[in-house]
Order: structure tokens, then C-alpha cells, then sequence
């Protein structure tokens, strides 16, 4: 008995030994990580010349914030990064950009391969080699923004109607709203890096809160994606990636101003970027100033002024296994709200003027935006662990007769956080689970009226994915639970809206063909706009009245897309079917209050929404300086009756043509860029909706570098250059008689410089 | 460095920088016309908003100074 007594101690004891040597081995493997600075190599060779290697290649570890150049043989060296997969963007002038999941071992040197630019073609629609990438299997758009302002936008909203899918609704040109397959407002979700960005989205006067400052990516989820950014994900994603920091001991800076002719507008940017050890930082300023802009016939839109500052600070430090960033951005913006009248019976004549200004005027819209974020990002050996924590404010007041007061003056504060655990299980699985949530307090400040209630909204979602993937195929699965409570005090006592999501797909990616099918849900609880309205929204010139018994609306996409790749031409094939339950719309009454139209939030059982992508890119052989590319999207909607929904975006084709030259002059680069784009016409009509006629609009540019050694880009071009006068079905102002824009001469200079600073 | 801090201590200087707000203003008459007041500047416009604009010593109207 006791021999046994002993035995049972000896034997916990000598448990809770080796318990502890496990945990100190651990701890020391851990701390070993930390600690010992191991290097790590590898080199970006040429694909079409076997061992050459590219100088001055750019490797950039997307998760670990860093940016390596390669030396004269096209050798890369990286120390204190952890071991392990890592996700790199790998590029070069003249080759494709990849990106690609490299593993990091000491001692193994890492070989990539770049394909020079004109044989890699798989662009046109579908890019899944973004940063959602990995967590995504449907299809995604990657784009730069550099690449979508080839011919540039007078906004950035303008400038992403050149992705495929992507069309924007507009106020003038100063208010512009992403439009994702025919659904926007609160069913298109915004993030700039990890963050979550909310404006008021539900209203079509609340333009895009950003602008281009510091921005270097885009990436768009076309549809449902709830599986990874919860509530209201229904419509798809935007997601705004900021620039990289600068590679390690350097500071760079830029300069660059455009002018536009038709509305005499500047656009304005500076930045810098600047890392040495540790420590990185990048630094941005922006202004923009439009005055009213002019139509065909000369005439000018009374009040279409507006003006936008941002600016934006990143200040990352990382150490071996940890990465830290802090983001800041800010905007001020004023847009004038045109097609604006006292008169019961409006005059369209009163909506224009041979003066053309841009003094603040009223109605208008003051914005004031405050983002802030934390990201910590740890890495272990299979294993990486992000926590991101992050406000938003955003300030909005609606001027409608007063310069100094607002009318309404609505403060949305947004509290977020995101935590995401990324794990590897051997070379084929990869797993994610995540948890993220937000407490959002909408407050009306000092103002006469108010639109919408102050409340509170908690979300709360947890979500868990796994992937598994071998050379050829790669399948991905899913699944989500949200919560929302919404407070509105004695409007509404904490009500919950619950939502189960999933997304199921695969991909089969070969060097010729790619197939994607992909499943995917997502919801949307009603806002507080569509719950509770009651009163003048003078922005959309209408009455708005909620509905307290809305319900939760939920989607079911089915995405496939199917492509071919060859060395001079690829073709793409994208079909969708979205299928909304419970669809939340707001449908236009014969009742009027105030003197205003009255439109009531309303909802119906079902809306379908189908369509077709499809685009190619040829890029002869024989002639290697020429590229032809062209897209087609598509979007039909209706309801269970087959009736059309309204505001539709009208059936679209986009074509390039663009010559490059590298001439031996002064001039580095020549592109010619000439894009044609034509509009169908849309005569499926919502009730009360009015046909639009089809349209063809052609712009060109020349785009070029200066040959110094800091180089300067000089553009110069032409939008609607055949002055056509139209209005775009989602133009918010075709109702007015107000035409879009007519023709818009361009000229940009952008000067930068890059300087090595002494290595530590 | 120290040109770029100078720079970005003028630039946001200058984005400081308040104009006197000024603005030419009207108000409706019973029969539906404009009435125009001429020009109203910084606090006067700003008061004029506030609490009407006094025609006389007992009677004050709204104004409107947007741009026609």
C-alpha cells in the first residue's frame, strides 16, 4: 500500500517533469525564434532564359510588410523572418507580377521565376493572386491603381468602372458609389487593409469615403462574402490595399499634379516612404479641387463643385516572428449637391450656368473621416496569428439652405476588431479560424432634423475555413455564424438578426485552362436607414420613410468561371447567379409630404440577379508592342414575378488598345492607350424608371517617363473625346435632363526620387 | 529632410488657413420672387443664418445664399 502511495507520487511527479521540460522546450523553441537571426535566400530568375538572373527584382513579403531588391545576379537575401510558407509578390518592369507561397528553410535557396509581361495574359477578369487569395477560392480582381488609371477617373469610384462588374451610381461627378453586379449602398462593404469603413453607405448621396492617396491595390469580391467580412457582405467587397513600405534603408518620395480641363480640376498628391533597421514609415498628402463641371453643349452644372484633402501615415516595425502597423488616414471633403431648386415645378434651365465656379456653395455635403488601426501580426513555424484593432469615425452634415449650419449632422463612431488564426497542416491543408466584431454608435448632432435615430449596433461573427490544395486542384470550404443587435432606444430594444453563412468551391488551374466553381451565402441585417427613416433626405431629394418590420435578407451566389490560356491570347467566361431572400429595396409612392416624393423601404420575397463576365486579351507575336483587350458585363434582376428591378447598371463592353514603345530617346516609355467603351441600351425598367439610350464613349492617353535619374511621368489625354452627351443610367441626376460630363482634356507630372541611406 | 518638414509645415499651414466667408443672399417674397440683399460676410452672414435677417425692426426673414 504504501510502495504504492509512493509509486502514485514518483509517478505524478515525474509527470509534471516532463510536463514542464515540454513547456520550457517549448518556450526555448519559441524564444530561439526570436532571437537567433537565421538568413534566408533564394533568386528571381528570367523564365525564358534558363539561369539569368533579374536585377533589381522586387520581392515583397505581403504578410511581414518587407521589401527585398535583388543584387546583379538576381540573388535575394532576407534575414530575422520566420521560417516557414510565406507569401511573397514578386516583380519586375517588363515581367508579370506573381505571387506565389515560398518556403523559407536555411540553407535552400528559393528559386522564382518571372514570365516576361507578354506571355502571362491572365488578367482580363479573373486574378486570384491577390491578398484574399488564400482565403478566397471565388473570384476575385486584383487590380493596381496605377493600372486603372491608365486613362485616369476624376475619382477613384470612376476609375474602378474600368474592372469588369464594377459600375459606379453618381451625383454629378463628386458623388460617386460602387456598384457590384447591380447590387450597392449597404450591400457593398468596404475595407482598406483589414479595416472596415462605414460612411452612412446607405445613402446614395454618401459618395466613397477615400481617395486614391497612398492606395496601391484594389481587390473586388464579386457577390456574397459574408464567410469573411460578416453582415452586409451581400453584394460583394471592395478592398483597398495601401502601398507597400519602401525596401529596407531607403527613403522615396513623390510629387504628381493632373489637370482637367472640363471642370478645371487639380488633383493633388505628395508622399514619402522611408525605412531604415526595423522602422519603416510612409507618409501622404492629398487635395483635390473641382469646379462645376461642363456638358456638351458648354453649359455648366450649377453646384457639381467639390473638394476632397486626405492625408495618410503607416508606421510599421517588425521583429523576427512579429509585425507591427499603425494606419492613419484622414479625409475632408465638401461636394456640392447639383440639380438642386426651390421651385414646385422645377426649371432644368435653373440647374445649369454659363459660370463656371467653385466657391463652397450650399446644398452640399461636409465629410469628415477619421480611420485609425492597429495590426499585430504574429508567425510561428505552421502558424500565424493577426489581431487588428481599429476606429472609424465619420462625420457627415448635409447642407441644405444654410452655409454655417448644417441640416442634419450625423457622427458614425465604429469600434472594430479582427482576429484571424492561419494554420498548416503538411503541403496540402491550410486552416482558418477567425473571429471579428464591431460596436457602431450613430449619434445626431447639433442640427434642425434628423433622418435616422441615434443607435447602437453590436455585431459579433465567428467563422472557421479549410483548404486543401495539390498542384492542379484546390478546394476550399467554409462556414460563419453572425449576430447583430441593434439598439435604437425606444424605437427598437436590442432586436437580433442572426445570420449562418458558407462558401464551398473549387478551382482546377493549369497552364492552359483554369475552371473555378464556387458556392457562397451572405446576409444582410436592415440598417437603421431602412427600420426607421421618417423624414426630408434633401440629398436624394425624396421623402424616406422605414419600415420597423424588415427582416434579415440573405444570398446564394453560384460563380463559375471558366478560362483559357495561351501564349498570345487568353479568354475568360465568367457567368453568376445570384439568388436574394427577403430583398431590401426602396420603392417609390404616389404619396408626397413636405413637397417631397415619398419612398418607402420595403422588402420582397425573392430577386434574382444573373449575368455574364466574359473578356479576352490578345497580344500578337508578331507584334509584341501591341495589346487588345475587351470585356463584356453583364447583370440582369428581377423579382419572383419576373419584374425588373430598378437601377440596374446598363450592359457594358470595355475595350483597349494600347502600343508601347521603348524608344532610344530621352523618353524611356511611350504607351498610347485608346479605349472605347459602349453602353447598351437599358429598357428593363423598375417601376417609375425611365429607358436609357445606348451610348459609345472613347478616350485616349499617352502615357511616358523621362529618362533621369529620378524619373518623371508625364500623361496627357482626352475622356469623351468625341464630346457625346449622355447620362448614365445610374446617374441620379438623368432625371434633371443634367448630362454627364463632356470632353475632358487631361495632363498629369509626377516626379519621384529613391535614395539609398547608409545601412546600420 | 529638413526642406520636406518645412514644406509640409507651410502646406498644412496653409490648409488651416481660414477665408472670410462672404455670400450673396436673398429671401423669398410672399408672391414667390427673390429679393436679393446684396452681400453678407463671416459673422454677419453666419448671425443672418442663425436668427433671420432684419428688414426693419420687426420683421425678420430667412435667407438663402446659395449660388443661382
Amino acid at each position: 500500500m504504501v510502495f504504492a502511495t509512493l509509486f502514485q507520487k514518483w509517478y505524478i511527479c515525474r509527470a509534471i517533469a516532463i510536463m514542464l521540460r515540454g513547456f520550457w522546450t517549448m518556450v526555448f523553441v519559441l524564444l530561439s525564434q526570436l532571437v537567433i537571426g537565421q538568413t534566408y535566400s533564394g533568386y528571381v530568375y528570367n523564365a525564358e532564359k534558363e539561369g539569368e538572373g533579374i536585377p533589381r527584382a522586387k520581392v515583397y513579403f505581403v504578410d511581414l510588410g518587407k521589401t527585398i531588391i535583388t543584387d546583379e545576379n538576381g540573388r535575394w537575401e532576407i534575414q530575422d523572418v520566420p521560417s516557414g510558407v510565406n507569401h511573397v509578390e514578386v516583380s519586375y518592369i517588363g515581367f508579370e507580377t506573381i505571387h506565389k507561397d515560398i518556403e523559407l528553410v536555411e540553407g535552400v535557396e528559393v528559386v522564382i521565376k518571372l514570365e516576361v509581361a507578354h506571355r502571362n495574359l491572365d488578367k482580363v477578369i479573373v486574378s486570384n493572386d491577390g491578398y484574399l487569395h488564400r482565403e478566397s477560392i471565388t473570384n476575385i480582381e486584383s487590380h493596381s491603381i496605377s493600372s486603372l488609371t491608365r486613362i485616369p477617373g476624376t475619382t477613384v469610384g470612376q476609375a474602378l468602372t474600368n474592372i469588369p462588374g464594377v459600375y459606379n451610381t453618381s451625383i454629378g461627378v463628386g458623388v460617386s458609389k460602387p456598384v457590384i453586379r447591380g447590387l450597392s449602398g449597404s450591400s457593398v462593404v468596404t475595407y482598406v487593409n483589414g479595416l472596415r469603413i462605414q460612411n452612412q453607405q446607405w445613402g446614395s448621396d454618401h459618395g466613397m469615403p477615400i481617395t486614391s492617396v497612398g492606395i496601391g491595390n484594389v481587390e473586388v469580391i464579386k457577390g456574397p462574402a459574408s464567410l469573411l467580412f460578416g453582415a452586409d457582405a451581400l453584394g460583394g467587397v471592395l478592398y483597398f490595399v495601401d502601398e507597400p513600405y519602401v525596401e529596407k534603408n531607403t527613403i522615396s518620395g513623390f510629387v504628381s499634379s493632373r489637370f482637367e480641363s472640363n471642370s478645371l480640376g487639380s488633383v493633388n498628391r505628395a508622399g514619402i516612404k522611408y525605412s531604415k533597421g526595423n522602422l519603416r514609415f510612409n507618409a501622404y498628402g492629398g487635395f483635390d479641387s473641382f469646379a462645376d463641371y461642363q456638358i456638351p453643349n458648354g453649359m455648366k452644372v450649377l453646384n457639381s463643385r467639390f473638394y476632397e484633402a486626405s492625408g495618410k501615415f503607416s508606421l510599421g516595425y517588425s521583429k523576427k516572428n512579429w509585425v507591427f502597423d499603425l494606419r492613419y488616414n484622414f479625409y475632408k471633403g465638401r461636394t456640392g449637391l447639383p440639380g438642386h431648386t426651390h421651385d414646385s415645378i422645377p426649371d432644368f434651365d435653373s440647374f445649369l450656368t454659363t459660370n463656371q465656379n467653385r466657391r463652397e456653395n450650399v446644398p452640399a455635403i461636409v465629410t469628415h473621416n477619421n480611420f485609425v488601426s492597429i495590426e499585430n501580426k504574429f508567425f510561428f513555424n505552421n502558424h500565424e496569428l493577426f489581431v487588428t484593432l481599429g476606429n472609424t469615425n465619420n462625420n457627415l452634415k448635409e447642407h441644405e439652405e444654410k452655409y454655417f449650419f448644417p441640416d442634419y449632422n450625423m457622427n458614425l463612431n465604429n469600434t472594430l476588431y479582427n482576429v484571424k488564426f492561419r494554420s498548416r497542416w503538411g503541403r496540402r491543408w491550410e486552416s482558418t479560424i477567425g473571429a471579428q466584431g464591431m460596436y457602431q454608435m450613430n449619434r445626431n448632432g447639433d442640427a434642425p432634423f434628423t433622418l435616422i435615430p441615434d443607435a447602437n449596433y453590436m455585431d459579433n461573427g465567428v467563422f472557421g475555413l479549410i483548404r486543401y490544395r495539390t498542384d492542379l486542384w484546390s478546394v476550399l470550404g467554409g462556414v460563419r455564424f453572425d449576430q447583430r443587435v441593434i439598439d435604437a432606444g425606444d424605437f427598437i430594444e436590442n432586436a437580433k438578426y442572426n445570420g449562418f453563412n458558407y462558401s464551398l468551391g473549387f478551382a482546377r488551374v493549369s497552364d492552359k485552362t483554369s475552371i473555378r466553381v464556387n458556392a457562397s451565402s451572405g446576409f444582410r441585417a436592415p440598417n437603421t436607414s431602412e427600420l426607421l427613416s421618417d423624414g426630408v433626405h434633401h440629398g436624394s431629394q425624396r421623402y424616406e420613410i422605414g419600415n420597423v418590420n424588415i427582416g434579415t435578407e440573405s444570398a446564394v451566389q453560384i460563380d463559375a468561371s471558366f478560362g483559357l490560356h495561351f501564349d498570345d491570347l487568353e479568354i475568360i467566361l465568367n457567368p453568376f447567379y445570384n439568388r436574394i431572400s427577403d430583398y431590401i429595396y426602396i420603392e417609390r409612392t404616389d404619396s408626397i409630404i413636405e413637397g417631397y416624393q415619398v419612398f418607402e423601404y420595403t422588402q420582397t420575397d425573392l430577386a434574382q440577379l444573373y449575368g455574364v463576365d466574359f473578356g479576352f486579351h490578345y497580344h500578337p507575336h508578331f507584334a509584341h508592342w501591341i495589346h487588345i483587350e475587351s470585356s463584356l458585363s453583364n447583370v440582369f434582376a428581377e423579382d419572383g414575378n419576373k419584374n425588373p428591378l430598378p437601377l440596374i447598371p446598363q450592359t457594358r463592353i470595355n475595350s483597349n488598345i494600347s502600343f508601347n514603345f521603348e524608344p532610344a530617346t530621352k523618353f524611356k516609355t511611350i504607351e498610347f492607350v485608346l479605349q472605347h467603351k459602349y453602353f447598351f441600351e437599358q429598357n428593363r425598367l423598375g417601376v417609375f424608371e425611365e429607358e436609357t439610350g445606348d451610348f459609345h464613349l472613347l478616350d485616349m492617353g499617352i502615357n511616358t517617363e523621362l529618362d533621369l535619374k529620378n524619373p518623371i511621368m508625364l500623361s496627357l489625354g482626352v475622356r469623351n473625346f468625341m464630346n457625346v452627351e449622355y447620362a448614365d443610367h445610374l446617374s441620379a441626376l438623368r432625371y434633371l435632363d443634367i448630362l454627364n460630363p463632356g470632353r475632358n482634356f487631361y495632363f498629369s507630372i509626377r516626379y519621384q526620387f529613391s535614395k539609398q541611406l547608409k545601412s546600420q | 529632410m529638413k526642406k520636406l518638414a518645412l514644406a509640409a509645415v507651410v502646406l498644412g499651414g496653409l490648409s488651416l488657413t481660414s477665408c472670410n466667408k462672404c455670400r450673396e443672399c436673398h429671401y423669398d417674397a410672399p408672391d414667390g420672387t427673390f429679393i436679393d440683399i446684396g452681400e453678407l460676410c463671416g459673422e454677419e452672414l453666419r448671425n443672418a443664418e442663425k436668427d433671420g435677417y432684419s428688414l426693419g425692426d420687426t420683421l425678420t426673414v430667412e435667407i438663402h445664399c446659395e449660388d443661382h
